[in-house]
C-alpha cells in the first residue's frame, strides 16, 4: 500500500452501524438491514449521503484511501498448509485450496491470505511446506460496501475488525481470545502462537444485560440503559437496586460464558466494546468462565468513531507503515477494474453526451426552423402572388395622382396678383394646363402689373394677353388673357416647405395639401 | 450455462448490438442527411425570395400612401355602382358646402382613356363652397379627374359664383385586366 501524507480514513462496517474516523473526527451512523444481512435501499442512500457530507466537511481529497475493518459476520477463518511455492504459484494453488475448504467457489469469494509462520523447509522426505491463513466473505456482501464508498469517492482496501482489535492486547500469551461485545452480539477470535485460529459469532450482546435489568427492576428499557450505563458513575445509589443490577450482571456474564467454550479462550480473554467498560463485569465473567480464564479489559480512548477495531486499525497502520496483515479482496483484476471504471466509464460517457450534441446541434436546427421557415416561405409566396394587384393598384393611383390637376393652386396665384379694383368676369380652366379668363382693369398699367405677377409666380408658362379693349366710358379695360401653366409646378412658397421633407412623403402628399386660405378675399381682390 | 458459454453470448449480443446500432444508425444518419438538405434549399429559396421581394417594398409602402391619400381601396370600387356612388358624393359634398347644385348631365367617356363616365355638373355658391368643393373632390373615395373648371358671376345674386364642372370617373377594371408582369 502506498504512503498517504493526509489523514487516512478508517471504518468498520458492524452489523448495526458503521463507523468512521478521519484524523480528531468520528462519525456514527447506524445501518438497517434486510433479513437476507443486506443493507436496505434508503439505508444505503442515507450511508452514501451522510459519508458524502461527512468527508466533504473535512475537505477529503477524491479517491481517499479508506482502511475498512468488517464485522465476523459471515465471515470464515481457514488455516491452510500448502506446499512451498513462489507467490505466482501460490497466486495459482490458492484458489483450488480455497474450492475445496469453502463452500462456495473463489469466484463468489472475497478472500485474502497471510502467511502465517516461515517455510518449513524439506525434512525427512517431507516436503517443504508454509502455513496460510485464509480469510473469505461472500463476494456480494464486500461489493455492496464497495459501491457505497466508491460511490462516495473513496478507494476502500478491507480487512477484519476482530484481527485489528488484537492490536491493541497487551502482552498476549500464547493462546488467548479477543471477545467484542456489541449491542445483540459479540464477536470472538481465538489466537494460538500469534496467529488467529478461528472467528466466532455469539448471540449475546449488551441488550441482553439491560432486558435483564428491565425484568429485575421492573422498569422502561430506557430507564434499564440509563442505569447500566451510569452503574460505573456510583449513579444508583440504593444498595438494594446496586446488588439487584449486580445480579443481573452475574446472570448474564453466566449466560455468556455458556456460549464459550473453555478450549476457545486460551488463557485470557481480552475484553472490548461498550459492555466490557461496565464496572465488575470482567471479573464476573472470569469467574462464570472458570478455569483460572483471565478475563481483562482493553483501555481504549472513548468518542465517535473510536471502536476498538477502529483504533486497533489506526494503530496497526501507524506501527507497520500502512501494512495490514490481511485484506480481502474481491479479485486483483476485478478489483482494479471495479475502481477504475466508474470513472472511464463517466469520462465515456461524458464524450458520449458531447458526441451526440454536437451531432443534434447539427440537426436540431432542422427540426427546429424547418416548420416555421416552410411556413413563412409558403406566406411569402402567397404575398408575391398579390404583387401584380400592388402593381395595378399603384397605376391606378399614381395615374389618378398624376392627372389631378392643381386648380387651387392657379386660383391662388390669380387671387395673389389680381390688382385692385380687378374684376374677373370669366375664368375656365382645364387638366390640360389651359387658363383663359376675362377681367376688367383700370388701366393698362394694372394689365402689365397683372401679367407680370402672374409669370412671376412661377406657375405659368406663358401668359398671353389676347385682348385689352377700353371700355366705352374709357374708365376701364376689359382684357382677355390666355396661360398655360407648368406641369409639376409648385408655387415658391410651398417649393420650400416641401424641401424639409423626404421626398416619398413629398410626392405622396402633393395632392392633399390643404388649400391655401384663397377663400379669404386679398383687399386688393375684386372677386367675379 | 458454463461460463464459457456466458462468454460466447455475450460476445453475439455486443456483436448484434454493435451491428444493428451501425446499420440503424447509418440509415438514421442518410435520413437526417436528408432532411437537413432539405432544409438547407427551403433557405437559399426563403433568401432569393427575399432578395425577389425587396424592390417592391417601396410600391407598396407608397400604395398605401396613396390610398390612404385618397381615402380610396380600388378593388372594392364596384364598377356597376361606381357612376352612381361618385355622383351622389359629389352631390352631397356640393350641398354640404353650400353649393346649389344644378343640372347634372352624363356622358360617356372614351374607354381609351380608361375613363368611364364623363359627368357635367352645374352650381352656385359662395367663393370659399366652391374652393372647397375643388378640393374634397380629390378626397371623395373615388376615382375623380376634374377636367374642366368654368367659374362666371350670377349676375342675380351678388357675391354669387356660377361653377361648371366636367368630372371624369375612371375605370379601374381597365387597369385590372392589364397583364403585369409577374414578379
Amino acid at each position: 500500500m502506498k504512503s498517504m501524507d493526509s489523514p487516512r480514513l478508517y471504518l468498520e462496517i458492524g452489523q448495526s452501524s458503521l463507523k468512521a474516523l478521519h484524523g480528531e473526527q468520528g462519525l456514527e451512523l447506524p445501518l438497517e438491514r434486510q433479513e437476507n444481512g443486506r443493507l436496505t435501499v434508503p439505508c444505503a442512500e442515507r450511508l452514501t449521503l451522510s459519508l458524502r457530507a461527512f468527508l466533504k466537511r473535512h475537505n477529503c481529497r477524491p479517491h481517499v484511501p479508506a482502511l475498512c475493518a468488517l464485522g465476523a459476520r459471515g465471515v470464515s477463518l481457514r488455516r491452510l498448509t500448502l506446499p512451498a511455492a513462489s507467490p505466482e504459484e501460490l497466486q495459482r494453488l490458492l484458489p483450488l485450496q480455497i474450492e475445496r475448504e469453502f463452500p462456495l467457489s473463489p469466484n463468489e469469494l472475497a478472500w485474502g491470505c497471510r502467511q502465517l509462520r516461515p517455510e518449513r523447509p524439506a525434512k525427512n522426505g517431507a516436503p517443504a511446506v508454509q502455513e496460510l491463513l485464509v480469510a473469505a466473505v461472500k463476494k456480494e456482501v464486500l461489493q455492496e460496501y464497495l459501491d457505497i464508498l466508491v460511490g462516495c469517492g473513496l478507494s476502500p482496501v478491507f480487512t477484519l475488525a476482530a484481527l485489528q482489535r488484537s492490536t491493541l492486547c497487551s502482552r498476549p500469551p500464547v493462546a488467548y481470545a479477543v471477545l467484542d461485545i456489541g449491542r445483540t452480539h459479540s464477536e470472538l477470535i481465538s489466537f494460538e502462537n500469534d496467529a488467529p485460529s478461528s472467528i466466532r459469532l455469539l448471540p449475546w450482546g449488551g441488550l441482553n444485560i439491560t432486558q435483564g435489568i428491565e425484568q429485575r427492576l421492573a422498569i422502561t428499557h430506557a430507564d434499564a440503559e440509563t442505569l447500566k450505563i451510569h452503574f460505573d458513575e456510583k449513579f444508583v445509589s440504593n444498595g438494594e437496586r446496586e446488588q439487584q443490577i449486580q445480579g443481573v450482571f452475574r446472570t448474564e456474564s453466566h449466560v455468556l460464558a455458556k456460549t464459550i467454550q473453555p478450549n476457545w479462550i486460551g488463557q485470557k480473554l481480552y475484553l472490548t466494546g461498550a459492555t466490557a467498560r461496565l464496572r465488575d463485569f470482567a471479573p464476573l465473567l472470569s469467574n462464570a468462565i472458570g478455569g483460572g480464564v483471565e478475563c481483562e479489559r482493553v483501555e481504549l480512548s472513548h468518542g465517535e468513531g473510536r471502536s476498538a477495531a477502529i483504533l486497533g486499525l489506526k494503530q496497526a497502520c501507524e506501527e507497520n507503515g500502512d501494512f495490514l496483515p490481511l485484506i480481502l479482496q474481491l479479485n486483483v483484476s476485478r478489483d482494479t477494474e471495479t475502481r477504475a471504471r466508474p470513472t472511464s466509464w463517466k469520462w465515456a460517457a461524458l464524450a458520449a453526451v458531447l458526441a451526440a450534441s454536437s451531432l443534434c446541434l447539427r440537426h436540431a436546427e432542422v427540426f427546429l426552423q424547418k416548420p416555421r421557415l416552410a411556413r413563412t416561405v409558403a406566406e411569402i409566396k402567397a404575398y408575391r402572388e398579390t404583387l401584380p394587384k400592388i402593381e395595378r393598384e399603384l397605376s391606378f393611383l399614381q395615374y389618378l395622382r398624376t392627372n389631378q390637376p392643381p386648380y387651387l393652386e392657379p386660383l391662388f396665384a390669380l387671387a395673389s396678383a389680381a390688382p385692385a379694383g380687378a374684376r374677373i368676369e370669366t375664368l375656365s380652366m382645364n387638366r390640360h394646363g389651359e387658363l383663359s379668363l376675362r377681367a376688367a382693369m383700370r388701366d393698362s398699367q394694372q394689365v402689365v402689373d397683372f401679367r407680370s405677377k402672374l409669370i412671376d409666380s412661377g406657375l405659368f408658362s406663358t401668359v398671353v394677353v389676347e385682348e385689352q379693349t377700353p371700355t366705352p366710358d374709357r374708365q376701364k379695360i376689359v382684357v382677355r388673357i390666355t396661360g398655360q401653366w407648368k406641369p409639376n409646378a409648385t408655387p415658391p412658397a410651398r417649393h420650400e416647405a416641401e424641401k424639409s421633407t423626404t421626398p416619398l412623403k413629398a410626392r405622396t402628399n402633393l395632392t392633399n395639401q390643404p388649400p391655401p386660405n384663397i377663400g379669404a378675399p386679398s383687399p386688393t381682390t375684386n372677386h367675379p | 450455462m458454463s461460463p464459457r458459454e456466458k462468454r460466447t453470448v455475450r460476445l453475439a449480443s455486443t456483436a448484434i448490438a454493435i451491428y444493428l446500432v451501425i446499420f440503424f444508425g447509418w440509415s438514421g444518419w442518410k435520413h437526417l442527411e436528408a432532411k437537413r438538405s432539405e432544409y438547407q434549399r427551403l433557405l437559399i429559396e426563403a433568401q432569393a425570395l427575399k432578395r425577389e421581394l425587396q424592390p417592391y417594398e417601396n410600391k407598396v409602402l407608397l400604395t398605401q400612401k396613396l390610398k390612404e391619400a385618397f381615402r380610396m381601396d380600388p378593388h372594392k370600387l364596384s364598377r356597376t355602382t361606381l357612376v352612381a356612388e361618385a355622383s351622389a358624393a359629389i352631390q352631397q359634398a356640393a350641398g354640404s358646402g353650400g353649393i346649389q347644385v344644378g343640372p347634372i348631365r352624363e356622358s360617356p367617356a372614351r374607354s381609351s382613356a380608361k375613363e368611364l363616365v364623363s359627368m357635367q355638373l352645374e352650381g352656385v355658391g359662395p367663393v370659399p363652397a366652391v374652393i372647397t368643393l375643388l378640393h374634397r373632390l380629390e378626397t371623395l373615395g373615388y376615382p375623380l379627374i376634374v377636367d374642366s373648371v368654368q367659374i362666371n358671376p350670377d349676375a342675380t345674386k351678388p357675391g354669387m359664383i356660377k361653377i361648371n364642372l366636367t368630372i371624369v370617373i375612371l375605370d379601374f377594371d381597365q387597369w385590372k385586366n392589364e397583364v403585369v408582369p409577374h414578379v
